[in-house]
């Protein structure tokens, strides 16, 4: 019989040429075995990909209101392809930063046809969230006691909930579904432990005459003013007309003398021409466009008034303003 | 092509094969990770994982049935696997190498003669397999008690017969051995009537202490990769890492010593298999009784065998050193007996069998004398998710680790004595240690247990979805506050970070909102304006009203008029201009600072105890939320609360 | 025909039928023992399910006898229901599920009364049955429960034995349809092989549960940390009465614990009511008790939901039942 031994040089050819065969099948094996995914892989995919299924609003939260019924799958966005929800709307929130965004249409239980759609987009920060909300804000919109920022219109409520923007849109002004629309955003709000949260930016300015829920923060190009960014904006009711007072805070009391300067000098190169000015101005003003611009620094916070229809107004409103940040800064 | 050059291939390909498995047990669809790679492929080819966990739950579970090619290859071989295939033994075999390289020929000789102690691994494995069949026996000795089962009569029956022929077997001796059946019989129906067959048996699998295939997978998983983690950054931590450690390079530095320690004196594994090569129709031996002696043979024999005598078949390892080492191609590996004869018997003694055995089937109600498994059951141990209940989840852990290594958190921990002895290094949960809790939407450890003692969830079942709704997800344990030492409730410091990081929806955490007179908080108002206050007493920091959750409001006036603190200094208070009082506090009078605080509550029936509320709570040292197993799924009897479904 | 070279192929040629055999038994047993699946979510060893004890074609029956003692009004109650031979056949293995709970005396009211106990073992081995025992998973330590009710002497005295419960005597059980009894732990040893069963329970206030009557009773089959099911308790009660069928109950309503149930602890708590019932509806025997409570049917969810599924009737007038009373 046939043995393997130190001198049986064919056989043992064959046999390790049959083993090595078969350590390259079992390679081959293991290769085409591992195409076939773990199912642990697969959820993750799952989970990771951008289309994953939105969780349902109504499925996540108890506060959705009796009246009301879910009326279409919940769907989420992210920055990627937030285009194809809301078109070129997508820029406003992008610019701003938005994280992410969750849909759903609701509809109430007894009429046909009347529905909402609940948007609630992730904006990262509150002063993000606060940005969209006020650059966004109708000025017909009537203030609501929901949360420090919100507001509503004949058909719809928005508000800033944390670090969250949501706009809750009805599909018509119909009064049974007006009301579920404010019991949903307050149902959400009573739901949501960090809905609450004010920006302190907005306490420097001063109360008098301003014109309630005027406040908007521009995240960016404020006044065409490419330097601008994170610019808090108030209006205040002076003569008739609106005057928008405005401030940004700065990194340090010379960036802010910086940044001033650099506005002004803006404000020159594009044919603004410097008016002469009372002794009790904090700077010359400038006229530009027909309206006067004010602009100086106060510690760390660039501040003035934007387009005053006077210099009396322009002046009065910047004293004002620098007492605010004297007293801040204190 | 030179077979013994073959084999180091096949050494180094199995070798690195298994690497490369451990390498790539982390959660992903990148080539380097798990994707479908059979990472549990070792395990199921090891039969002593098969046998293990067939003796603890009568079943060979999916994969395990692998095991059966290495059983019908060294049947038919001889121990391949150890000679060719085990990782561990490879590991062996290099560093033994590599120890012996610049001695002698007399001294290698020496270190590769067989020894006594050898047959020590026989005896481990009578006890491993004995501890795992210690429910089979509780089985058998139920059977008085179910009278009327039929089966029980024919299997009663069967197992007198059997009894009898392998009693006069061993004695030869008819007499004795109806004699002891007699015995048998007696011993039987007085345990298993007089006595709770329960209390004296029961099984446990702890093969994988031994094991090498486990005992390579852990620490690969939990030592090597660690530290080759580490250096890249990743801080992967495993608590009973240490213990691991030290068997393992143990294991591996006894090589210095005598090559193949562990191979030849300490492992179940090739016992197994030694028992299993008694009829091999191929095997190693001498072509002639007589050589001239020269015992190059032995020169790097890695089984110890004996190849120049009377070769153990039993011992050895088909490593064929010997075969290329013969200059006058005495030795051969085919289908004749040595020529100088062999020794078949491995050299288990009778008596040592019976000690080996006893001690193992003494071992587990020996162990579980705590009570671990009954009304002493450690709440602190939290398995993962899937796992089974406690008993039947130590008839299948291996401790080999594979759960530990894919968590992506790094949450599942080798336990040290948490789960009583024998749950030594079997998988719990610690929230201190990993970077999370258990991620809800995670699902690898059950996917990767090679034997279900971590069963295999989809999703939809862990989560409590769709055809699951009905079970509710699966649950680890529950959370508990320790309201002496969470911030809002013992110490009036506002933080809700448990509630805020609780994955579940709707959240497990609730908060109990309250208002608090902090201390000193009742003051004398100095003066006042619609917006500010300037009080009496000691000064504050400046700032350290204004996080947004203190309040001041006249001590007279009712909860209306209470006001966030926008602003402090060391004696005034500023509140909103938009919130000014209507009527200020007057000077003369009392104001009161209040801290509003959310205390946290748990709601059982959500709480699915994933930890990551524990893992995040800011009081770091002992949490004050914390997970304990209660109203765990695998257990109705952890219940906290009746439970849907 | 003996070379070495003939032995040599024949020693080969038995080794290698060997190394198939073991081969082949070890591939055959593989494939038996495989398991694809792996284990469900609830693998328990061994779990079992409660026999239908009641006694086929004899209908929902109810006697109320009146009179102060226990001895005479069972028997009387028994023999309106037409004997307990109608129940108990020679031969019958017959389990007394007595109320146990408590380490308190008799005269308390709190657990199953010793005199009433015997004289129903009295009755069974007298028709017959072949064994009776006595077996309940009380609250506090069950020896002491058994011997401070005295029901251990008046079981040992009639002849019947005492089961106590110890950690084999329970066995997982589920029951079908339940959402509370899944896998739960169920002293079920004393009902192996056992043919009848009979449960014997005083009436009482339950602070929990409204009441403790009958359907309660089987409460004492649940072991492990049964309190969870303190939360839900008319489902807990409901889901054992739709899992246990006895052959009868007897309802002890000699004096009625009105106050401070179910252990009571004052002779102020109890009420002498002079009431023995026998059913075999213990639907209807807890609605009548309901009645000795000072309460109605409707008072307690357990009998409501019960009644809904068809376990029993809470109107038990409807069962027309026979009244009698001993003086």
């Amino acid at each position: 019989m046939r043995q393997l031994c130190n001198s049986c040089s064919r056989l043992e050819r064959t046999v390790g040429f049959v083993v090595l065969l078969s350590l390259l099948a079992i390679a081959g094996g293991i290769f085409f075995k591992q195409f076939s995914f773990n199912p642990a892989v697969l959820i993750a995919r799952e989970i990771a990909s951008p289309q994953k299924r939105a969780e349902s609003l109504a499925a996540t939260v108890p506060w959705l209101p009796a009246a009301l019924k879910e009326f279409g799958p919940a769907e989420s966005f992210t920055p990627d392809n937030l285009y194809d929800k809301i078109d070129g709307k997508a820029e406003l929130y992008l610019a701003a930063g938005v994280v992410g965004m969750r849909c759903q249409r609701f509809a109430l239980k007894e009429a046909d046809g009347q529905w909402l759609e609940w948007f609630d987009y992730d904006m990262g920060t509150l002063p993000q969230a606060f940005s969209v909300f006020s650059t966004q804000r109708r000025a017909e919109g009537e203030s609501l006691d929901l949360t420090d920022y919100a507001y509503r219109t004949q058909n719809a409520v928005y508000f800033v909930a944390g670090s969250n923007y949501i706009e809750v849109v009805a599909s018509s002004s119909n009064q049974a579904l007006m009301n579920a629309t404010l019991d949903l955003a307050k149902r959400f709000v009573a739901a949501s432990p960090l809905s609450t949260g004010r920006l302190p930016e907005f306490e420097i300015f001063p109360p008098e005459n301003l014109v309630p829920g005027s406040q908007t923060l521009q995240s960016a190009d404020a006044f065409g003013f490419d330097q601008f960014k994170n610019v808090f904006t108030a209006q205040y009711r002076a003569r008739d007309t609106d005057v928008m007072v405005f401030l940004t805070p700065c990194s340090s009391a010379e960036a802010a003398a910086a940044l001033s300067a650099a506005y002004r000098s803006f404000l020159l190169a594009n044919g603004g021409k410097e008016m002469e000015a009372p002794a009790s101005s904090l700077a010359k003003p400038v006229e530009i466009m027909g309206g006067v611009e004010l602009v100086f620094s106060k510690g760390k916070f660039v501040a003035g008034v934007h387009s005053a229809p006077s210099i009396g107004v322009a002046v009065e409103l910047a004293g004002r303003l620098s007492e605010r940040l004297a007293e801040n800064n204190k | 092509m030179n077979i013994v050059n073959v084999r180091r291939v096949t050494q180094v390909f199995f070798f690195l094969l298994f690497l490369w498995f451990c390498v790539v047990s982390t959660v992903g669809e990148r080539w380097h990770q798990l994707r479908g790679w059979p990472i549990n492929w070792f395990l199921q080819l090891d039969p002593l994982v098969a046998l293990g966990t067939l003796l603890t739950t009568n079943k060979i579970y999916a994969g395990l049935i692998w095991a059966l090619l290495t059983i019908a290859l060294t049947i038919l071989l001889g121990r391949f696997f150890c000679g060719w295939v085990c990782p561990f033994g490879a590991l062996h075999q290099f560093v033994g190498w590599a120890g012996r390289r610049r001695r002698k020929h007399a001294e290698r000789v020496a270190l590769n003669q067989y020894r006594g102690a050898q047959v020590l691994k026989y005896y481990l494995l009578a006890a491993l397999l004995s501890a795992a069949a210690g429910g089979l026996l509780a089985e058998l000795a139920r059977l008085p008690h179910h009278r009327t089962a039929p089966t029980g009569m024919v299997l009663a029956v069967g197992f007198a017969i059997f009894a009898v022929l392998a009693i006069r077997k061993w004695t030869g001796n008819w007499k004795r051995a109806i004699g002891g059946l007699v015995v048998l019989v007696a011993v039987w129906f007085g345990l298993g009537l007089l006595s709770l067959p329960e209390k004296f048996a029961a099984s446990a699998l702890q093969t994988g202490l031994l094991d090498p295939i486990p005992i390579m997978h852990r620490s690969v998983n939990l030592v090597l990769l660690s530290a080759v983690d580490a250096a890249g950054g990743s801080n992967r931590i495993y608590v009973a890492g240490g213990s691991i450690a030290l068997v393992f390079f143990a294991a591996v530095v006894l090589n210095l010593w005598i090559p193949r320690f562990y191979c030849r004196f300490v492992c179940p594994l090739g016992a197994l298999f030694g028992v299993l090569v008694r009829w091999t129709p191929w095997r190693v031996g001498k072509r002639q009784g007589d050589c001239n002696q020269c015992e190059l043979c032995e020169n790097n024999c890695e089984g110890a065998c004996d190849p120049f005598g009377k070769i153990r078949t039993s011992e050895c390892l088909l490593c064929l050193n010997c075969l290329k080492a013969c200059r006058q191609a005495q030795m051969t590996y085919g289908p004749g007996r040595s020529a100088a004869g062999e020794v078949e018997s491995p050299g288990v003694t009778r008596r040592g069998f019976f000690v080996a055995a006893f001690a193992g089937v003494a071992s587990v109600p020996a162990a579980r004398l705590a009570g671990n498994l009954d009304q002493n059951w450690n709440s602190g141990v939290v398995r993962p998710p899937g796992a089974l209940s406690e008993e039947i989840f130590l008839d299948r852990c291996l401790k080999c680790g594979q759960c530990m290594r894919v968590c992506p958190t790094n949450v599942i921990q080798p336990a040290v004595l948490e789960a009583g002895l024998e749950g030594l290094w079997t998988p719990v949960l610690n929230f201190r240690a990993g970077t999370s809790g258990c991620q809800l939407n995670c699902i690898a450890c059950g996917n990767v247990c090679p034997t279900a003692a971590i069963r295999p969830l989809a999703l939809d079942e862990k989560l409590g979805r769709g055809e699951f709704a009905s079970a509710g997800p699966i649950r680890l344990g529950t959370a508990f506050v320790d309201r002496g030492r969470c911030l809002p409730w013992a110490m009036d410091a506002p933080c809700i970070v448990c509630q805020e990081n609780c994955p579940v929806s709707p959240k497990a955490i609730f908060l109990r909102e309250e208002f608090q007179i902090i201390r000193d908080g009742t003051r004398k108002v100095r003066s006042s304006s619609s917006t500010s206050v300037t009080l009496d007493g000691a000064p504050w920091r400046t700032g350290k009203l204004a996080t947004g959750d203190y309040f001041i409001r006249p001590e007279s006036a009712p909860e209306q008029e209470r006001r966030l603190i926008a602003e402090n200094s060391a004696d005034s208070i500023r509140i909103a201009s938009s919130a000014s009082w209507t009527e200020s506090p007057a000077a003369g009078a009392r104001a009161v600072l209040e801290v509003r605080l959310q205390k946290p509550v748990i709601d059982p029936d959500l709480c699915i105890g994933c930890g990551v509320c524990q893992h995040e709570c800011p009081v770091s040292g002992l949490r004050a939320i914390r997970v304990t197993a209660e109203n765990e799924s695998r257990t109705r009897r952890h219940s906290l609360t009746p439970r849907a479904g | 025909m003996n070379s070495p070279a003939h032995n040599t192929r024949r020693d080969f040629i038995v080794r290698t039928t060997k190394a198939g055999l073991a081969i082949a038994a070890a591939g055959t047993a593989g494939v038996l023992l495989h398991d694809r699946k792996g284990p469900s979510a609830y693998a328990s060893a061994e779990t079992v399910s409660v026999p239908d004890f009641s006694v086929t074609g004899v209908g929902r029956h109810l006697s109320i006898v009146t009179g102060s003692d226990r001895i005479k009004t069972v028997n009387r109650a028994l023999q309106a229901l037409g004997g307990i031979e109608q129940f108990i056949k020679p031969g019958d293995r017959v389990v007394l599920k007595v109320n146990a709970a408590f380490a308190s005396p008799a005269s308390l009211g709190a657990t199953s009364h010793p005199d009433l106990v015997g004289e129903v073992i009295k009755l069974c081995l007298r028709a017959g049955a072949a064994a009776v025992s006595v077996t309940d998973n009380p609250i506090n330590d069950p020896a002491s429960c058994f011997t401070l009710t005295g029901i251990a002497k008046a079981a040992e005295a009639a002849g019947a034995r005492v089961i106590l419960p110890d950690a084999a005597a329970f066995k997982p059980a589920t029951l079908a349809g339940g959402r509370l009894i899944r896998d739960w732990p169920l002293l079920f040893e004393p009902l192996r092989g056992a043919t009848k069963l009979i449960g014997i329970a005083p009436v009482k206030d339950h602070h929990r549960s409204g009441a403790s009557m009958t359907m309660k009773n089987w409460y004492g089959l649940l072991g492990g940390r049964r309190n969870i099911f303190h939360q839900d308790i008319h489902t807990i009660i409901f889901e054992l009465a739709q899992m246990v069928r006895p052959t009868l109950v007897i309802l002890d309503g000699t004096n009625t614990m009105m106050s401070n149930g179910p252990t009571g602890g004052s002779l102020e708590d109890l009420k002498a009511t002079h009431t023995m019932i026998v059913s075999t509806d213990q639907v209807a025997a807890d609605a009548f008790g309901a009645t000795l409570l000072g309460k109605t049917a409707d008072d307690l969810p357990f009998i409501t939901k019960a009644a809904g599924a068809g376990l029993g009737t809470a109107d038990f007038e409807s069962l027309k039942p026979r009244r009698d009373n001993v003086l």
